[in-house]
């Protein structure tokens, strides 16, 4: 990669950027908190992308959409297609 | 007596000048000393040393350090890039539903048990998705918004952690460049690749989607600036294909929302000592004339004065926006390629518009 010698702030609108996560430690307070604990742990809730159950193994996120809080699954596909409506929702009507 | 006391003096000595050195080591590179904190703490967990607290903290400074000190690193090549520090924040049981609702936030799952580190790679590629180029993505398509985001997280995660690559290509890389399904994203990820040989004319790319990210349209013709990103794909493909004195590649692009140029200044010392201003006289009597915004004026690194001159010639319309000194591949018609060391310095039209009318 190359290496450049100086750079002015200028280069970018730069900002600071934050990634939220849950780690497992605190996945079940979390989920509780949230009210979606009971409907998790009787296999009530689906992926918002292909509709299968969510569980302890394949939980990969979550994210509000519709006044609600959504969960996705960890298929490929899923975590593409993820990123893909995040994309899309940014985006300004023209 | 005082062969003790010197002794005691050298020893405190060197401790205080140890930890006064690993100070101004942590404080001229931050990113790093949080990549080594993070290997520290990785160690004591594969001692079972405080692992369940120590978990979060690895997971923690490991991100942040390498995806910041990839992107204080590259930022200049790989530009574009909106934020200059990610913050890994932990959601825990104090959050609160309307929190997350208010903040629209994301929660990616960090795994206790992660032996292959997917959750770094999750993390990775939802920060790219949110950070890079985020103004363009409103502007250009959905398969040239999702090329870019794959081709820079793949080179931060062979920089930065090589060992998840595969699992990042399998997972991520392979379903979207999969040409039977997303014919598209395919192309434009393999164009993008072919780009970023030249090193620096995928950093053209991103800059200049960049600019592109922070016009505002009066009315946005969607058509219009797709098919634009297509064309300054397909031209910086030539510039990365070009051999040095090759004079039949274009090294002006025309948009009508990206218009720049490369200017190469490429003759010897002891021409440029002697006259700079055909490079002058062709900013301003073509360049100008032309409505450029972005000049990108390249040059071997020993020709940096030079360069500088020219710049202080059309600083009436042009403003420094960046220099840099870095190596870059060059091709030669004999069919090698050589680095070389490299100057750059992007000028950046005063004033350029960055409102487009209904009408335009």
């Amino acid at each position: 990669m190359s290496r450049y010698a100086s750079q002015r702030k200028g280069w970018l609108s730069m900002t600071n950027s934050a990634v939220h996560a849950v780690h497992d430690d605190d996945l079940q307070a979390v989920l509780d908190k949230l009210g979606l604990a009971t409907a998790f742990g009787k296999g009530e809730l689906r992926c918002k992308f292909c509709g299968d159950v969510m569980t302890w193994d394949n939980l990969h996120s979550l994210f509000p959409d519709g006044g609600s809080i959504k969960l996705v699954c960890d298929k490929p596909e899923c975590a593409k297609a993820l990123l893909q409506y995040l994309n899309a929702r940014r985006e300004q009507p023209a | 007596m005082s062969e003790v006391v010197e002794k005691i003096l050298l020893a405190l000595g060197s401790i205080f000048g140890g930890g006064v050195l690993i100070a101004i080591l942590i404080f001229l590179n931050p990113d790093k000393a949080e990549k080594w904190w993070a290997l520290l703490v990785k160690g004591a967990l594969n001692l079972h040393f405080g692992a369940k607290a120590l978990h979060k903290h690895y997971v923690r400074h490991d991100f942040q350090g390498r995806v910041n000190e990839f992107v204080k690193k590259n930022c200049p090549a790989l530009p574009g890039a909106a934020a200059d520090r990610v913050r890994l924040e932990w959601v825990d049981g104090s959050v609160s539903k309307q929190a997350i609702l208010d903040g629209d936030v994301v929660v990616v799952r960090v795994k206790r048990r992660d032996p292959e580190e997917r959750s770094f790679v999750h993390a990775v590629c939802l920060f790219v998705s949110k950070s890079l180029l985020f103004k363009a993505k409103r502007y250009i398509s959905s398969p040239q918004g999702e090329a870019t985001d794959l081709l820079f997280s793949l080179r931060l995660l062979e920089r930065e952690k090589p060992a998840t690559v595969s699992y990042f290509v399998d997972d991520y890389l392979h379903p979207a460049t999969d040409k039977k399904r997303h014919g598209p994203t395919a192309q434009i990820f393999d164009d993008l690749v072919t780009v970023d040989r030249g090193r620096l004319f995928y950093s053209v790319f991103l800059q200049e989607l960049h600019f592109l990210g922070n016009k505002v349209f009066g009315h946005r013709k969607d058509g219009v600036i797709h098919g634009e990103v297509r064309q300054l794909i397909e031209f910086l493909k030539k510039l990365a294909d070009r051999a040095v004195g090759d004079t039949g590649v274009d090294l002006d692009f025309f948009g009508a929302y990206c218009r720049f140029a490369v200017v190469i200044v490429g003759k010897s010392d002891k021409l440029l000592r002697e006259d700079i201003k055909p490079y002058v006289g062709f900013i301003t009597g073509k360049l100008i004339p032309a409505s450029v915004e972005t000049i990108y004026l390249l040059a071997p690194a020993r020709n940096a004065q030079y360069v500088g001159q020219i710049a202080e010639q059309v600083g009436g319309t042009f403003d420094r926006y960046l220099e840099a000194k870095f190596t870059m591949p060059l091709k030669f018609k004999d069919g090698e390629t050589r680095q070389s060391n490299t100057y750059l310095l992007i000028l950046r039209k005063r004033g350029a518009q960055t409102y487009i009318q209904k009408a335009s």
